[in-house]
């Protein structure tokens, strides 16, 4: 080894960049480039995400199914939000395709660990993001978001598939919504996840990690681009693992993964961020 | 490469003190340099940031007109081999007797991928100041604030993706702001 690559390689070990190597999780089932977030959970773009590969191998290891509970007709939708009122894909439709995934041969994810689903109950019920559930549209979201579970833990037994599922939400109280509706059987393992966004006035979803006390928070995913290393301490703290969600990647992004190790991100752009993992 | 980024700093030192910019590395170079415009001045030294827009510590080098500045930075921080490469290109217009001035240019930052790298471009407007000089030391330092705004990423084999505003989560990821300072030598008069 040349001197200048020991010098180099002093330095990356004194201050820890090595490359992390967080799993790769589709945001928003949509992470095929270019980016393009008016295709956020639609089925085709679930279907090309599920399908990318790079070298042979497939590039994701897992995926964010949204559902939406759209409060003016009481229905479960496959959405990011309405602000398309003419979505009607039921929130099940990409579950049973996700079943369909699983039959097939083949690895499902890049490294062979366990596939991870994320299922995020959406905090709002119209085109008015300050429009929340009721208590009975949150019960029945929560149900809504077991029927997705039952169909990807079955599939995941029939086809002997390794599948995690993690209930995400900016809502605590969806949340506890979920942890009352748990069924007699769970087959397959499940947790629950903190999402913490774009700060106010940016956004108004996002609430404080307080308001989820008394919940078995195992991740909390935040967008790297608003995070304070006040947040990033409270999140460690908690006992909960650090994830990153965000819409484009950027060379801050990347600085960001270097520097807080996020344990998944969730990602638009699936095959930049593994090429850039696998470098 | 080292090698050649400790004759670059040479150099500039050399253009600070009223030397030839040329051949740093000829034994003995110090040669007369050739006479400036009037109230042109040349700079060397040093680009420093705390934040993650671009590696925290380049080199830029430029030419200051008075009521306009040129500079071009490049980054010596690839050979720690994160894979990521910042150059910038900045014009600074001075809008005050002061010395403020509004900038712009262009930053290219290549990301090492798997296969290749991929080029992402940014539009990069700011306003700038320059700080107090230290005593008769030839030593120029400005202070900038940054909006970089991330038009194109191309290259690495991937698709090229152009920014878009149809909705936030087009463009809220693509404009950062930032800080730099730059420390430089510099042969302008007190």
């Amino acid at each position: 080894m040349r001197r200048a690559e020991l010098v180099a390689a002093a330095i990356l070990g004194l201050a820890g960049c090595s490359q992390p190597h967080p799993i790769v999780i589709c945001h928003n089932a949509n992470c095929g480039e270019p980016t393009d977030p008016a295709r956020d959970d639609t089925l085709p773009a679930f279907r090309e995400s599920l399908a990318l590969e790079d070298r042979g191998r497939p590039v994701i290891d897992g995926i964010e199914l949204d559902s939406f509970w759209r409060g003016s007709d009481g229905v479960c939708l496959y959405a990011h939000d309405v602000s398309n009122f003419a979505e009607n894909t039921p929130a099940t439709a990409p579950a049973v395709e996700l079943a369909a995934h699983f039959a097939k041969d083949g690895p499902i994810t890049f490294a062979d660990t366990p596939f991870l689903v994320l299922l995020e109950l959406k905090a709002y019920v119209s085109a008015d993001t300050k429009d929340r559930h009721t208590p009975e549209q949150r019960t029945r979201h929560a149900l809504c978001a077991w029927d997705i579970y039952k169909i990807i833990a079955d599939a995941a037994v029939a086809s002997q598939r390794d599948v995690e599922i993690e209930f995400q939400s900016f809502s605590p109280d969806l949340l506890r919504a979920v942890i009352a509706a748990t069924p007699a059987t769970t087959p397959v393992p499940y947790s629950f996840g903190a999402l913490q966004g774009l700060p106010s006035p940016l956004d108004d979803q996002s609430h404080p990690l307080r308001d989820y006390s008394g919940l078995p928070i195992s991740d909390v995913q935040v967008h790297p681009g608003f995070m304070t290393d006040a947040q990033h301490e409270a999140v460690l703290s908690s006992g909960a693992q650090l994830s990153f969600f965000w819409f484009s990647t950027t060379n801050e992004t990347f600085a960001a993964i270097r520097k807080y190790r996020p344990w998944a991100v969730d990602t638009s752009e699936a095959r930049l961020m593994r090429r850039w993992l696998e470098r | 490469m080292a090698k050649h980024l400790m004759y670059g700093v040479l150099a500039g030192v050399a253009i600070a003190r009223g030397g030839t910019p040329a051949r740093a590395d000829a034994p003995g170079a110090s040669g007369t340099a050739a006479p400036a415009e009037p109230g042109t001045a040349l700079h060397a030294g040093l680009n420093l940031r705390a934040d993650s827009g671009a590696h925290p510590v380049r080199l830029i080098a430029g030419i200051d007109t008075g009521p306009f500045d040129l500079s071009l930075t490049v980054d010596p921080m690839f050979l720690i081999d994160d894979g990521q490469i910042d150059t910038d290109l900045l014009a600074t217009a001075r809008v005050s007797e002061g010395g403020w001035g509004v900038l712009g240019g262009w930053r290219t930052t290549a990301i090492g991928i798997l296969g290749g790298r991929q080029y992402q471009e940014k539009l990069v407007l700011g306003i700038g100041a320059p700080l107090p000089r230290v005593g008769d030391l030839p030593i120029r330092t400005r202070w900038t604030l940054e909006a970089a705004t991330l038009l194109v990423k191309h290259g690495g084999g991937l698709p090229t993706d152009w920014i878009s505003f149809a909705e936030g989560r087009d463009f809220v990821d693509l404009i950062n702001f930032g800080m730099f300072i730059t420390i430089e030598l510099t042969n302008a008069p007190r």
